[in-house]
């Protein structure tokens, strides 16, 4: 099918009324079945679709991950400490997919506030691999990407903190947006790492990815991080073409270890980069051993002080006790082990006496890790990487091995670190599982990403 | 060595990362939303009526502003905290390096202040509302703070209490605060070490905390400082602790270790930008910065002529001093204005519950009611009348003194049939009189006055009634 | 730079987590992985770094808000979602160490 073809099928269901891509009851039935991924934590009811607004987005569905505020369905973050929390508000970015007349199809399955690479660390179970059940589908956003893989929405929010849209995206392979940080509103996104956050789009396509972007970007005077910059047009990139675009290919995102299946398609990518107009180069980015580290401490440091306010004394699940400190303990014994990891890992890098040989030295390599993606954007327009070494993994491997789990995650926090965009797009199978390509731009760079995912993406289409 | 360190409350009407009054007062829990009560996915967003009002703090005690200031998380545990963690300036605060003068115990003295900086309030804990449990109004969570910490230059308790007069003083003056004691806009907290003379070593310091009033602040400052020096003349150290002050009671009490140790785990804050102030910003709020308290009074001295007394009562509020100018400016003779600000005026806005700004009397009609004294149309003690008609019903002095036949009595044939009507009824005193006791003839006047309904003209009657007493 | 049982016992009670005996030892064990990792990053401390930009926030520009009346102000009750509520207010177990007598 060629990308013409797609667009006019994407089209057709983005003018689709009523139901999108799957009606409501199907979701239900085939969730609830033997089928069922779980990949939805709550679908809406009939009465639950607001009154649609007049948009391009029209009459679609999409769903949303568990850790954006909606007002009926409830916001659980996959945790038992905010097990049936309804927020008294709506996210910006709910607000303006009903002005664009979307209906929210339901929230989707997460590792537990985001942290996650599989959604094994959901308190209400894993989510399945659509392509393969034995598999994990990513995450943190694995629900959504599950839910879009399986055809029953064709978009999708998540959020990307370390990698958490890009990943489950080429697990699952469908496509999936990081924007530059301070693109999308964080207002009512339940936060993980507030420096690192951001909403990321999932899409059937690139087109719908982009699109999705495109409706949900914008200034939001109630988040100081987000930026007073105009939103271009981001579905026009998807068809505008790469020709004359230079593509760099960093070496460090190459190592040795990546599997040889691996690494002819990510080569056979860049010739059809090349073959669709594109110039290829060898770039360096001399810190990206230091990411993960780097990333760990800051991540997680945020994220101990972003989860004090889970106290059980305003809202959400309280178990009760004698005093004030037990009832603290108590209540926040309801968090998962991943999470009392990090936030135990977060505490400690900020407790004083360590704060500046961990949290001090971290910003440093941040800043330094900024700056290398900064030089080699004045050499190339975009960088082309795996999104992840190998394809989706199976339940229950890393859950019990933190530091394998994080080292899924290599390749994509270097985009929230720098806070630059990111985009992950499927480029063939490895033993019948989905692989992604990574493009990462410079700030502000999405159509550059997206130009070049559209172009790989019709040049696969053009071989079906 | 004493230091203070001061929270005060400032006059934003929004609070400060959200879009709610920040309102003294009102049904608990009814000025909030999901930023100040720190509900999951809210973001706080700067207020910047608040950083004009610090920035007016930090340049009347003379600052240096620092044109880029970080915001801050101070991370704790407690309920009237809702995210777990305060916004406040720590490394990077707004304002460093600015001195107070005020008139202490020995005379002028000065303190250096080391810092100003803005933070969040926390809400309130209540521990009487409902048995075994306490209850959070989280009202007051949010609302704008700036804080400032002095240099240990300080060094006696009652010359804490004068820095804080002045202080109050300055932040009422510029229109940073209300600087209202009842509703805990002011809240001190003091560091105090003591030295041995001689000694090159300082003591240990002690903190004490939880002081609401002045007067508080010195008593607690006193006892601990004579307690600290019985310990040293014991022979024993003074340990490190923090002390909080029962006002009830009025006693220090230790504070539990664990209250104390924390380990608050600063770091930026990531959902904020820097506070960013321009040369241009600062020079505007300096111009329009009015004249301090203490340069205001020497002014009030010198260029006036006022008494010391005078001078300090007048300029004790930024109003008083306005509203004795703005007479002054219509022709009124200083010393007389201010003979009528700080009487019979104070007196009307204290019974009234207003204040210079607020009541209704304005300088042009005292003014003109003081005109009608030195013209003899009303005596002193009927214009004091007539000011409090024309704060209750408004109109114009001669007017009501038309209206209400309060026009000064200086006919001789009224004024006679009055005192003899007095002396008729009071013939003891007027025995008391001719016996000798001439200060009896004060009273005597007052007699007539109320006679005359407080029409008649005091001089003259007094005249008369000297003449009177001494032709029988 | 490695972590102690009591280490990990003191920064559980910093971030009011209750942690049992397994957990406890399972937690020293993870962290003292993490932070073996973490360690790499110690080395690049003499190396010559840019400017510490402290907030990514060197990028972002100074944003401050005309006052605007939220269409989010609480408008529901907190009634419904706080845990415990009893006559506008929200109740917790007292502090330690709270005398029943008035505000702090």
């Amino acid at each position: 099918m060629s990308l013409q073809d797609k667009v006019l099928s994407s089209s057709e269901v983005l003018n689709f009324r009523g139901s999108g891509f799957r009606s409501l009851d199907d979701i239900k039935e085939l969730e609830g079945g033997r089928e069922g991924l779980n990949a939805f934590l709550a679908v809406a009811e009939p009465e639950d679709l607001e009154p649609c607004g007049q948009g391009p987005l029209e009459g679609v569905m999409v769903a949303l991950k568990d850790n954006i505020c909606t007002k009926r369905l409830p916001t659980t973050c996959g945790s038992r400490i905010l097990e049936g929390y309804r927020s008294p508000y709506e996210a910006t970015v709910v607000q303006r997919l009903r002005q664009a007349g979307a209906l929210i199809a339901g929230k989707t399955n997460l590792d537990e506030f985001g942290m996650g690479s599989s959604t094994e660390n959901s308190a209400f179970g894993p989510t399945l691999n659509p392509v393969d059940r034995s598999l994990v589908p990513g995450g943190s956003s694995g629900g959504s990407a599950a839910a879009v893989a399986a055809g029953y929405v064709r978009m999708a929010l998540g959020s990307d903190t370390g990698g958490s849209v890009r990943q489950p995206a080429a697990f699952c392979g469908v496509v999936g947006i990081k924007p530059t940080y301070g693109r999308i509103s964080r207002y009512g996104l339940i936060a993980f790492a507030s420096s690192l956050d951001q909403i990321g789009t999932i899409g059937a396509t690139v087109l719908e990815a982009s699109l999705l972007l495109e409706v949900v970007s914008g200034h939001d005077t109630r988040d100081s991080t987000s930026a007073e910059k105009p939103v271009p047009r981001y579905r026009d990139a998807a068809v505008q073409g790469i020709e004359g675009m230079v593509v760099g290919i960093p070496t460090e995102y190459f190592p040795e270890q990546l599997d040889p299946p691996v690494r002819a398609l990510l080569d056979e990518a860049c010739e059809r980069l090349v073959a669709a107009g594109a110039e290829v180069r060898p770039v360096s980015l001399p810190h990206t051993e230091f990411a993960i580290p780097c990333y760990y401490v800051l991540a997680t440091a945020e994220a101990s002080s972003n989860l004090a306010r889970y106290d059980g004394v305003r809202f959400g699940a309280r178990l009760p006790a004698e005093g004030l400190d037990r009832m603290y303990e108590l209540t926040r014994g309801n968090f998962g082990a991943e999470v009392k990891r990090r936030i135990m890992l977060g505490t400690y890098v900020l407790s004083s006496g360590y704060y500046d040989a961990y949290y001090g030295t971290a910003q440093r390599t941040r800043a330094s890790i900024a700056h290398d993606f900064t030089t080699a954007f004045n050499e190339v327009d975009v960088l082309f990487t795996p999104t992840s070494p190998t394809p989706a993994f199976p339940l229950g491997e890393r859950v019990l091995d933190p530091v394998a789990m994080y080292l899924s995650d290599v390749f994509t926090v270097t985009a929230n670190l720098a806070g630059i965009p990111g985009l992950s797009v499927p480029i063939g199978t490895v033993g019948g599982l989905p692989l992604g390509g990574q493009l990462l731009g410079p700030w502000w760079g999405e159509s550059h990403i997206i130009a070049a995912a559209g172009a790989l993406e019709a040049s696969y289409g053009e071989d079906t | 060595m004493i230091g203070v360190e001061i929270h005060v409350r400032l006059k934003s009407e929004y609070k400060l990362f959200c879009s709610d009054r920040a309102v003294f007062g009102g049904e608990p829990n009814t000025h909030i939303c999901p930023v100040c009560i720190g509900l999951p996915g809210a973001l706080p967003v700067l207020n910047p009526e608040v950083v004009d009002l610090a920035l007016r703090t930090a340049l009347a005690f003379g600052c240096t502003i620092h044109f880029e200031s970080v915001w801050a998380r101070k991370s704790y545990f407690y309920p009237d905290l809702p995210k777990g963690y305060q916004i406040t300036q720590f490394e990077h605060p707004l304002a460093t390096k600015g001195s107070v003068t005020f008139s202490g115990s020995e005379g002028d003295t000065s303190v250096k202040i080391r810092r100003v900086h803005i933070e969040e309030d926390a809400g309130k804990l209540l521990h009487d509302r409902v048995p075994r449990a306490s209850a959070i109004d989280l009202n007051r969570a949010g609302t704008a703070l700036v804080e400032i910490v002095t240099e240990p230059d300080l060094r006696t308790a009652a010359d804490v209490r004068l820095f804080l007069g002045e202080l109050k003083q300055t932040l009422e003056y510029v229109g940073a605060s209300n600087c209202n004691m009842e509703e805990g806009d002011l809240r001190v907290d003091a560091n105090v070490s003591v030295r041995r003379s001689g000694s090159p070593r300082l003591g240990n310091k002690t903190e004490i905390k939880n002081v609401n009033s002045f007067s508080g602040v010195e008593r607690a400052l006193s006892l601990e400082i004579a307690r600290q020096i019985a310990t040293l003349d014991a022979g024993s150290a003074v340990g490190q602790q923090t002390l909080l002050w029962d006002d009830h009671r009025e006693e220090l009490r230790k504070m539990r270790s664990k209250e104390e140790s924390h380990d608050y785990r600063y770091f930026p804050e990531p959902d904020l930008s820097p506070v960013r102030v321009t040369q241009e910003q600062v020079t505007t709020v300096l111009e329009s910065l009015p004249e301090l308290p203490r340069d205001r009074c020497s002014r009030f001295k010198e260029v006036y002529e006022l008494k010391d007394y005078d001078a300090e009562v007048l300029t004790q509020s930024a109003a008083n001093a306005d509203y004795f100018e703005e007479l002054v400016g219509i022709h009124i003779d200083p010393q007389v204005a201010a003979k009528w600000v700080t009487g019979p005026l104070q007196a009307l806005m204290n019974q009234r519950r207003e204040n210079a700004q607020t009541v209704p009397v304005r300088p042009a009609k005292i003014a003109a009611l003081i005109g009608l004294i030195e013209r003899g149309i009303v005596s002193e003690s009927a214009a004091k009348s007539v000011l409090v008609i024309l704060a209750q019903e408004g109109g114009s002095p001669s007017d009501i003194i038309e209206a209400r036949g309060l026009m000064q009595e200086r006919d001789i044939g009224q004024l006679t049939s009055w005192i003899t009507e007095v002396l008729a009824k009071h013939s003891e005193e007027v025995a008391r009189y001719r016996g000798g006791e001439s200060k009896i003839l004060g009273y005597l006047v007052g007699q007539v006055m109320q006679s005359s309904g407080g029409t008649a003209d005091p001089r003259l009657a007094r005249d008369l009634l000297i003449e009177q007493l001494s032709n029988e | 730079m490695s972590v102690s049982a009591r280490d990990v016992q003191r920064i559980g009670e910093l971030a009011r987590l209750h942690l049992e005996d397994d957990e406890l030892k399972r937690l020293t064990s993870d962290l003292n992985a993490i932070l073996r990792h973490v360690d790499s990053l110690r080395d690049l401390g003499s190396t010559k770094q840019p400017e510490d930009s402290s907030q990514i926030g060197s990028k972002l520009e100074s944003v401050s808000r005309e006052h605007v009346e939220g269409p989010d102000k609480l408008r529901e009750m907190p009634a419904d979602f706080a845990p415990e509520w009893k006559e506008g207010f929200f109740i917790v177990p007292a502090p330690p160490g709270v005398h029943p007598s008035g505000d702090q």
